[in-house]
């Protein structure tokens, strides 16, 4: 599956829109890393456990977009943008959303 | 509603149970008295982390400056077209980092922001992490053999974690491969 956040897949023609699909988590860390993201902080700079938090829930969110897409039948999925919001402390929503397309054979 | 005088007299009643360390270290005979005292330590933890904080600094735009050398192969633009290239390297990439400050420069930051106008620490610690998570993009990009990203798109949140508040940088775009 391709993934673009352009309108369309260089060097392919889109047939068919398959519509909006989107994945989303919220994810949280557990105490410890808590812990250590308040000594990190008072010297600032990198909190390496937050930093690895969002990439996870960022690869979790695409790939539930990618399963969604697959469901559908999708070549790729065009024009995707993500989100990121702060829902609680220590804890935050991922979001991802594009257009499924089907390519011309 | 308690009068502050208790307030007083039940924290140095308390006080008198601590260990005989603890009050010598933090103690004093009375509130006030601890209070005065105790300035001195909790400044000089502060500026001993303003101190820690602004080496770690230099020694990441050190490091950031290392790394965009080698990197320089890779270009970037914001425009949706593109010149011919190969399907298949098409792909998403995504670099980001979270940043945040140390309480002490926090509290001068707080006494900054009743005045208002530019607020430099917070200038520079959103550009070094915007910095990173461009070097951490164009990682991945050389990671996946693309040569060039088109349509980059920047975000900024603010995270806040249990104990401390911080900043998510990510900056994402296509990846595609223009030559061999």
């Amino acid at each position: 599956m391709i993934i673009t956040n352009i309108e369309q897949v260089p060097g392919k023609t889109i047939a068919q829109e398959l519509g909006l699909v989107q994945g989303s988590t919220v994810r949280g860390k557990h105490l410890g890393k808590d812990i250590g993201a308040f000594f990190k902080g008072l010297v600032g700079g990198e909190i390496k456990g937050y930093s690895e938090l969002l990439v996870e829930g960022r690869e979790e969110a695409i790939g539930r977009m990618r399963a969604e897409a697959e469901s559908l039948g999708a070549d790729a999925i065009v024009n995707v943008r993500m989100t990121t919001s702060s829902i609680t402390g220590g804890a935050a929503e991922l979001m991802v959303y594009g257009t499924a397309v089907k390519f011309d054979l | 509603m308690k009068k502050p005088e208790e307030v007083v007299r039940e924290f140095e009643q308390g006080m008198a149970r601590t260990p005989e360390w603890f009050q010598d270290w933090f103690g004093g005979d009375t509130l006030w008295d601890m209070l005065l005292s105790n300035g001195l330590q909790v400044g000089g933890i502060g500026l001993a982390g303003w101190l820690l904080a602004s080496w770690f600094e230099r020694r990441h735009l050190r490091s950031l400056s290392a790394r965009e050398a080698p990197l320089q192969h890779i270009r970037i633009n914001t425009s949706k077209h593109h010149a011919s290239c190969e399907p298949e390297a098409c792909t998403l990439l995504i670099g980001s980092v979270v940043v945040a400050h140390d309480y002490f420069r926090t509290l001068i930051i707080a006494i900054r922001r009743l005045i208002g106008g530019n607020i430099s620490p917070y200038e520079r610690l959103v550009q070094r992490g915007r910095r990173e998570a461009l070097i951490r993009l164009k990682e991945e990009a050389d990671l996946c053999g693309v040569d060039k990203i088109i349509n980059i798109r920047f975000g900024t949140t603010a995270i806040s974690g249990r104990f401390l508040h911080a900043i998510e940088m990510v900056a994402y775009g296509t990846g595609i491969r223009t030559q061999r």
